[in-house]
C-alpha cells in the first residue's frame, strides 16, 4: 500500500463514521455547530495519531494478552492531555465538548484504528493512517455540523450568513436532527461510491474492530 | 521460565505503561494548572468585566462593613481601581430579584443587570431590558429620573432598591459619603380613599376639605400637639364613621412623636364613630402628641353633618348623571342598587374581572344613552395594567352610547375590558326592563 494511499484512505473510501460507521456517538453529539465539530475533529485526530504512533511503536514490546488494557491506558493518558491543555488553553472548546471529550478514550475509531491498523504496521504508515483517519472523522463532522448549523440556527460557524433567510428549524439542533443528518449523509456517501465503499469494507465481519479477538471473523460468523 | 515469562511480562509491561503514562500525565498537570486557574478566573471575571468595562480583574470585597448590608449578595473591587461591581438581592413580584452593579471610582453607575428572578415574564421581566437599565447608566447615587417600566411598579421598585443596596455597598467599600434616593411623600390624604378623586370642598372651621368621591370626606385640621401645628387628617365614610386617619405636617418630636402619625397607631382609628375616639389606647411616651391627635379627629368628626354624608350618597349617582336632581330606589334584577332619577335611571352592576368582581356605576338617560360610566375602588385589577380600563378616560368613550359594543377594548387588559363591557351590558339591560315596565 502505497503511502499516500495510507493516508488517503480515511477520507471517503474507509473514512470511520460515513463508512465504517464508527464513533457515530459523539459524531451525533457534537455536530450541533461548526465550531463544536472542528475542535471534536482536532482533539480526535490529536489522540488518533498519537495513539497510533505509540501503538506502533510498542507493538512488539506488548504482550498480546494485555494489548486492549494498555491501548486504553496510551489512549486515555492521550486525552486527559488533550483534556488538560483544552482546558487551559481554548476553555470554551472545552465547556462546549463536555463529556464527550473525555469519551473519546472509548472512540471506537481510535480503538479500531489501534487494533487494525497500527498493530499491524510500521510507525510512519500508522501515523499516516492516523492523520489520514483523523481527517475524514473531522470531514464527517463538518459535514454534518454544517447542514446542522444552518438549517438549525442559521449560521455556520457562529457567522449568520442567511440571517432571515430561512426559518431556522431548530429540530436540527436536537438529536432526531442528527439522526436525520447522519442517515441522509451516509446514504449520499453510499450512493457517489456507488455503495462499493460499504460493501467492502463495513459489512463484513474482518472490518469489526474487535475481529482478531472474535475467532469467527474469517470464517464470517461473528 | 517460560511460564515465569508468559506470566510476569504482561504485567509488567502493563504497569510500565500505566506508570509511564501517569508520569505524563503529572507533568502535563503541572505544566497546564496556573493556566487553567487563570482561564476559570477570567471566565467568572469576564462577567464582571462586562458591568464594569475598564477593570482587568477583581478581588472579591471581604470587609464585614460591606458584606453585612442587608440585601447585598456579593461584592467585588476592580484590581486596577476602575471602580466595583455588586451583587445586591430585593424583593420583587415574584420573590428576591437579583441585580448586578457596576459603579465606576466616580460613584456613577457604568451598567446594571438582572439576574436571577422571578418575576412575571413579559411584564414585571421587563425590568431587565436595555430600554430600563439603560436609565441606569451614568446616575449617581440618588438615581434621578429612572423612571418605572408601566406596569411593572414593584419589580420596578425592587430593582432600584437592589441599585440602591449596591451603592450603600459602595458607600461603605470605598469609605464616602452616599446620598440615598429621596423617598416619595406618602400624602395621607390620598391613602384614605385609594382611587377616589379629592374635590376640595369648603367647610367652616377646617383647615382644608375634601370630597372624595362618593366614598366620604377629608377633613384636615390643625391642633397643638406636644408643639404647635400639627395637621390631623381624618376620612370619614359615608356611614360617619372614621374610615382612616393620619397626621400631616407636624412639629412634632421625630421617633416619639411622630410615631402618632405611622399606620400602627392610626389604623386603630377605622371604624370608630365619634363617641369611640378617646377609647383608643395612646402611644407611649407620647401622650400630648396622641391627645392632640384625639382632638383633632373628634373636632373633624363634629364638623361632618348628616346633611353632607347624604350629600355623598347622591353623589354617586351624579357623578355619573350630573344634574340629576331626585332618587327614588327601585328593585332591579342583577343589580346591587337602582334608582330612578328625574333624567333616567342610575344602576350598580357587577361583573367578574380578572381579579374579582368590579361594580360599575352606570348612569343612563331616559333616551337610552349613557350618562356616565364609573367604577368602585374596592377591585382586585393589575394596577397598570387592568386599572386602565377602569380609567374615567377610557369610561368615557362609552358616554352617549347605546351599547357597549363598539368602544375598543384596552390593549393588554382584555379580561377587565370585558368586565367593563358586561357590568355596562347588564345596565342598559335593566334599563330596557324598567322601560317595558
Amino acid at each position: 500500500m502505497s503511502k499516500l494511499k495510507t493516508l488517503t484512505n480515511g477520507f471517503i473510501k474507509e473514512n470511520p463514521t460515513l463508512v465504517l460507521l464508527l464513533g457515530t456517538c459523539p459524531t451525533l453529539a457534537v455536530t450541533t455547530s461548526v465550531q463544536n465539530a472542528v475542535g471534536m475533529g482536532a482533539a480526535a485526530t490529536f489522540v488518533l495519531v498519537g495513539s497510533n504512533i505509540l501503538i506502533s511503536m510498542l507493538k512488539k514490546v506488548i504482550p498480546d494478552k494485555v494489548r486492549i488494557p494498555s491501548y486504553v491506558v496510551i489512549i486515555a493518558g492521550l486525552v486527559t492531555i488533550v483534556q488538560l491543555f483544552l482546558q487551559a488553553f481554548f476553555p470554551p472548546i472545552y465547556k462546549a465538548l463536555g463529556i464527550f471529550l473525555p469519551l473519546i478514550v472509548v472512540n471506537c475509531i481510535i480503538l479500531g484504528r489501534a487494533e487494525m491498523f497500527a498493530n499491524k504496521n510500521s510507525v510512519v504508515d500508522s501515523a499516516l493512517d492516523g492523520v489520514g483517519m483523523g481527517i475524514g472523522f473531522t470531514l464527517a463532522l463538518l459535514i454534518m455540523s454544517t447542514i446542522r448549523e444552518i438549517l438549525g440556527q442559521g449560521t455556520w460557524y457562529g457567522i449568520g450568513i442567511v440571517p432571515g433567510a430561512i426559518e431556522s428549524m431548530a429540530i436540527f439542533k436536537l438529536a432526531p436532527g442528527g439522526f436525520f443528518t447522519y442517515g441522509v449523509v451516509v446514504a449520499a456517501v453510499a450512493a457517489l461510491s456507488k455503495g462499493r465503499a460499504t460493501k467492502a469494507k463495513a459489512a463484513h465481519c474482518g472490518a469489526c474492530p474487535s475481529a482478531g479477538l472474535c475467532g469467527g471473523a474469517e470464517k464470517g460468523e461473528c | 521460565m517460560k511460564t515465569l515469562k508468559e506470566l510476569a511480562m504482561p504485567t509488567l509491561v502493563l504497569t510500565v505503561i500505566c506508570v509511564v503514562v501517569t508520569a505524563a500525565l503529572a507533568l502535563t498537570y503541572q505544566f497546564t494548572a496556573p493556566y487553567i486557574a487563570a482561564a476559570a478566573a477570567s471566565a467568572a471575571d469576564s462577567a464582571r468585566i462586562e458591568l464594569l468595562p475598564e477593570a482587568d480583574s477583581f478581588t472579591q470585597i471581604t470587609d464585614e462593613n460591606v458584606t453585612g448590608i442587608e440585601g447585598l449578595v456579593e461584592a467585588y473591587q476592580a484590581n486596577n481601581g476602575a471602580g466595583y461591581v455588586f451583587t445586591s438581592k430585593a424583593k420583587g413580584y415574584g420573590g428576591d430579584l437579583f441585580v448586578m452593579t457596576g459603579i465606576n471610582s466616580e460613584g456613577q453607575v457604568t451598567k446594571v443587570k438582572l439576574m436571577e428572578n422571578a418575576e412575571t415574564p413579559g411584564l414585571g421581566s421587563r425590568v431587565g431590558e436595555d430600554e430600563y437599565t439603560s436609565q441606569y447608566v451614568e446616575k449617581d447615587s440618588k438615581l434621578e429620573g429612572v423612571e418605572a417600566v408601566s406596569g411593572a411598579t414593584i419589580s420596578s421598585v425592587a430593582f432600584k432598591d437592589a441599585v440602591s443596596i449596591a451603592f450603600q455597598a459602595y458607600g461603605a467599600a470605598a469609605g464616602v459619603e452616599v446620598e440615598v434616593p429621596a423617598e416619595p411623600e406618602v400624602d395621607p390624604r390620598t391613602e384614605i380613599f385609594p382611587g377616589e378623586e379629592l374635590t376640595s370642598i369648603e367647610i367652616e372651621g377646617a383647615d382644608e376639605a375634601y370630597q372624595a368621591g362618593s366614598s366620604g370626606i377629608i377633613i384636615v385640621v390643625q391642633v397643638e400637639g406636644y408643639h404647635p401645628g400639627m395637621q390631623v387628617i381624618t376620612g370619614i365614610g359615608a356611614d360617619g364613621k372614621i374610615a382612616g386617619v393620619g397626621m400631616g405636617e407636624n412639629e412634632e418630636t421625630k421617633g416619639l412623636g411622630t410615631k402618632v402619625g405611622e399606620p400602627e397607631f392610626t389604623d386603630k382609628f377605622k371604624g370608630l364613630g365619634a363617641d369611640e375616639v378617646n377609647g383608643v389606647s395612646a402611644v407611649t411616651n407620647a401622650t400630648t402628641s396622641n391627645d392632640g391627635f384625639k382632638r383633632g379627629v373628634k373636632k373633624a368628626l363634629e364638623l361632618v353633618t348628616q346633611e353632607m354624608l347624604d350629600a355623598l350618597a347622591t353623589a354617586k349617582y351624579t357623578q355619573v348623571q350630573p344634574g340629576a336632581a331626585t332618587f327614588e330606589p327601585f328593585e332591579a334584577e342583577n343589580a346591587l342598587e337602582a334608582v330612578r332619577t328625574d333624567l333616567g335611571i342610575v344602576v350598580l352592576t357587577q361583573a367578574e374581572g380578572y381579579g374579582g368582581q368590579i361594580t360599575a356605576v352606570v348612569g343612563i338617560g331616559n333616551d337610552g344613552a349613557i350618562t356616565g360610566v364609573r367604577f368602585l375602588s374596592d377591585h382586585s385589577e393589575t394596577k397598570g395594567i387592568g386599572t386602565k380600563a377602569l380609567d374615567p378616560e377610557y369610561l368615557a368613550k362609552y358616554v352617549g352610547k347605546n351599547s357597549a359594543d363598539g368602544v375598543d377594548t384596552v390593549s393588554g387588559a382584555t379580561v377587565t375590558t370585558d368586565a367593563v363591557k358586561r357590568a355596562i351590558t347588564k345596565a342598559l339591560a335593566i334599563y330596557e326592563a324598567t322601560k317595558g315596565a
